[in-house]
């Protein structure tokens, strides 16, 4: 193990070099030296693991290749150390698809992985990397387990009224108006505040109370987006409903009779069906979708590409929408990889003739791209994160009168996008 | 076509690191692409310790613009493990004159005509 100490009066911490090549070590310790970083180098698997145990470090550089190990199993570790928040610079002489999997990679663990850089190295990149500010962190850290909920808080939670629901807008990509919304679950509690779906959707999965919870949140849904579509000729209100919940066969007279109480029209309600647990029975999956389709209610193949039957899915349901997954959206247009895969998406919808929703918009460049794809609807943070009823009415009003009033700068490129279709 | 030295890449080098350290590291480097030619087995095989020394090479004969050397390697990595034994053996000969040559050239070139002539 080598030390080099910062060549600056000021400090801007502490900089782990892990990288099994000698003069790469050494190169980018003195660029870190010269930043005002004081570098500890490690050559092993097993050095730099012994210093991330001992001591805490401001960045890390971390090459792919370490010998008999690789990174990837020091980004575990990294990760079971909970060291979330540390800035890691990838380093590597790999291919182009190997970078891009080790980055997902780094997602998938919650890791801040700010940028991969390629060898030979650029040493303007490597001192740009070592100089990225903490705010440009790529990934934000994830958030704990909570303790205490178990099947008897969410019972309490459900008979309490604790669950309701925040509408998403979802944009005609061709026009820029809203033309609906996706209903999702929000869970506020005393002792915790707003809990995260990430969280409890999986415990009330485990819990056995995912009908009930579902239940509440179409009578929400249509109860509260009533008043949206009431204003708004074809404007649609979506829900989740879990793939593992299309068993009952008694789903599709349930829905109809809310939607007769609330005097809402089926052809205003979207059903949207994720798979995050494989659908147990196909068969009966399919005759709840398809007398919901005959009653004229809207059917959605969510998060398509990352279920687990999705194509097999996409081919036996009569579904109208496919919703493409927003970890193929979110940065599509730096990822060509994941541009084959929303392109491959809107081909297949169109195939069976569906409309096909992009979720995870967050960025012009994004949008620019998925409407160049032929996307017909967008979802994301672009537009709006989800909303309470009251502000997602305002957001819609001040949405459509930019529209009146002329291009928005999202849409400023409309012409020329139809155009090119 | 190839060239020995591509000065820019060493003066980019030179301007990052400032003139001690660059040559710091280019002594680093002699040293130990030295150990890693020496250490290429002389029979051919394990061709997987050929392929990740010439890997290593590569990307560290390009960081100073040693360009001979490292697009030498470059051929060697790529195709290590597929090239006959006799070819392997010519790619070998020519990785290791390339690098004597890069050797005697840094020395009397960059170390010998810089801060470094010292050591």
């Amino acid at each position: 193990m080598r030390t080099m100490a910062r060549q600056t009066d000021f400090s801007k911490g502490r900089l782990l070099v892990v990288d099994d090549d000698l003069v790469q070590r050494t190169i980018i310790g003195k660029i870190g030296a010269r930043l005002g970083y004081d570098a500890d180098i490690a050559s092993t698997f097993e050095m730099a693991s012994e210093l991330l145990r001992t001591s805490a470090f401001d960045v890390m550089t971390l090459d792919l290749s370490l010998g008999e190990r690789d990174g990837v199993e020091l980004l575990r570790l990294i990760a079971d150390l909970r060291l979330n928040a540390m800035p890691i610079v990838i380093i590597s002489g790999c291919d182009e698809r190997i970078l891009k999997t080790t980055m997902r990679v780094g997602q998938a663990l919650d890791l801040s992985l700010t940028c991969c850089l390629t060898k030979p190295l650029n040493l303007d990149h490597v001192r740009a990397a070592l100089l990225l500010p903490a705010e440009d962190q790529l990934i934000p850290p994830g958030a704990a387990a909570m303790p205490g909920i178990d099947r008897k808080r969410i019972l309490s939670a459900l008979s309490q009224g604790e669950f309701f629901v925040e509408f998403q807008p979802k944009v005609d990509l061709r026009t820029g108006r809203a033309v609906g919304a996706e209903a999702l679950a929000r869970w506020r509690t005393p002792e915790f505040g707003i809990v995260s779906p990430a969280i409890f959707i999986p415990l009330i999965e485990q819990s056995g109370l995912m009908p009930d919870l579902t239940n509440r949140i179409i009578s929400a849904a249509i109860a509260d987006g009533r008043k949206l579509i009431a204003q708004r000729p074809g404007f649609t209100i979506a829900v989740n409903v879990s793939g593992s919940l299309l068993t009952d066969l008694t789903l599709p007279e349930r829905i109809e009779s809310i939607l007769r109480e609330e005097g809402v029209a089926p052809e205003s309600l979207i059903v949207e069906v994720t798979e995050s647990v494989a659908m147990s029975d196909v068969d009966r999956a399919m005759d709840i979708l398809v007398r919901l389709r005959i009653k004229g209610i809207g059917a959605s193949i969510d998060d398509f590409g990352t279920g687990f039957s999705s194509l097999a899915a996409l081919a036996r349901l009569p579904f109208n929408e496919l919703k493409i997954d927003q970890t193929f959206v979110k940065g599509c247009e730096r990822d060509e990889d994941m541009m084959r895969i929303v392109e491959a998406s809107i081909a297949l919808a169109r195939a069976f003739g569906m409309k096909v929703t992009a979720e995870g918009i967050d960025s012009p460049q994004t949008l620019a791209r998925v409407r160049q794809a032929g996307c017909d609807i967008g979802q994301g943070y672009l537009f709006a994160p989800s909303l309470r009823l009251e502000r997602v009415e305002r957001w819609i009003m001040q949405h459509e009168s930019l529209i009146e009033t002329g291009p928005s700068p999202m849409f400023g490129q409309q012409n020329s996008i139809e155009a090119a279709r | 076509m190839n060239r020995l030295f591509d000065e820019t890449v060493f003066h980019t080098l030179g301007a990052e690191l400032g003139e001690a350290d660059a040559l710091e590291v280019l002594r680093v480097f002699l040293a130990d692409t030295a150990d890693k030619i020496a250490e290429l087995p002389a029979n051919g095989e394990p061709r997987a310790l050929i392929k990740r020394q010439a890997h290593s090479i590569k990307s560290s004969a390009a960081t100073f613009g040693f360009e001979d050397l490292s697009g030498l390697a470059r051929e060697l990595e790529s195709s290590a493990e597929t090239m006959t034994a006799a070819k392997l053996q010519d790619c070998l000969a020519a990785l290791r004159q390339a690098f004597e040559t890069t050797r005697q050239f840094a020395r009397a070139n960059l170390l010998q005509t810089r801060i470094g002539a010292s050591s």
